[in-house]
């Protein structure tokens, strides 16, 4: 049995994801979230998994916002999205153990050129990068001055601000439609993705104090707050 | 604002769990641990197995273990 907090949390967040998703690049996406353990949620787009297990995830939607289902699924681009959700050490906020945003190409052989990753607890690599699946001859010439083997594009990890700072799902359907990277746009959707991206800096706001709590009550001192340490400050 | 009438909600049965990580592994030729220790190095390239491993890592290793 789940946590009551996390369950509604995770629940509160795939809704959020879909109205993002239906404000700005997308029309009837459903997200949906799936309890893998007591403390773990999965929240990807398509029908809730039950008994079957995972292998019904696609985590895809398509980039359209056309009215008729059966033209969005004609979309010649989809995107993956996924979260896995579960509560921070205090139980009671809700953290990312991973994420995953894809710009893909097909939705059959889920190819996705760009993604953006995120792993909580990666040690190797870093925890929020972006992966791109290109050609660079400047890549390659630079691997051959260094004396080592051609190595795709893609297996870089290239850095993307750290847990706290990590692009949001609002940066990058921006960056999409900035880009002109999917075939169209909700007229609103800039305010589907002003109000996704407030509340997303809120909540990593407040984490980042909860996390450094000296340096939050420094930096408000400075700009005359008064801060006073209860029982509850670590 | 576009709004869901219904909660999309489910929950997963372990047992389907482990065995679709598992022939999902087996299908690149790895056992379950290659693929947790492949996953936990970050050194997994296919999409398919890197997905799995975004999917459900914090209950995967937790299952095994």
């Amino acid at each position: 049995m789940a946590r009551p907090q996390l369950s509604r949390l995770a629940l509160a967040f795939a809704q959020q994801t879909e109205d993002l998703l239906n404000r700005t690049i997308a029309s009837g996406a459903v997200v949906s979230a799936t309890q893998l353990g007591s403390d773990v949620y999965l929240v990807a787009p398509g029908p809730p998994l039950g008994e079957a297990g995972i292998e019904k995830l696609t985590g895809l939607v398509p980039a359209s916002i056309d009215r008729s289902p059966a033209k969005r699924t004609e979309s010649p681009i989809w995107l993956k999205i996924r979260y896995q959700l579960t509560l921070d050490d205090e139980a009671t906020h809700l953290t990312t153990n991973s994420s995953m945003f894809g710009w893909c190409t097909h939705h059959k052989s889920a190819r996705c050129p760009i993604r953006v990753e995120y792993e909580r607890h990666k040690s190797h690599k870093p925890a929020s990068h972006i992966q791109v699946d290109g050609e660079s001859s400047g890549w390659a010439h630079g691997l051959g001055r260094l004396g080592r083997d051609h190595s795709p594009l893609q297996k870089l990890h290239l850095p993307l601000g750290g847990r706290r700072f990590r692009p949001s799902l609002e940066d990058f359907i921006e960056f999409l439609i900035q880009e002109q990277m999917v075939p169209g746009k909700h007229a609103s959707w800039k305010d589907g993705i002003e109000e996704g991206r407030q509340r997303w800096e809120s909540m990593q706001t407040r984490a980042t104090v909860r996390r450094n709590p000296i340096d939050a009550a420094k930096q408000l001192r400075q700009m005359g707050y008064t801060v006073k340490k209860t029982t509850r400050l670590r | 604002m576009s709004r869901s009438t219904n909660i999309r909600f489910g929950v997963v049965n372990h047992d389907a769990l482990m065995s679709n990580v598992t022939a999902t592994a087996d299908r690149y030729g790895l056992t379950l641990s290659e693929f947790i220790r492949a996953g936990e190095e970050g050194s997994l390239v296919d999409d398919e197995l890197r997905d799995l491993w975004l999917s459900v890592s914090a209950i995967l290793t937790r299952l095994v273990s």
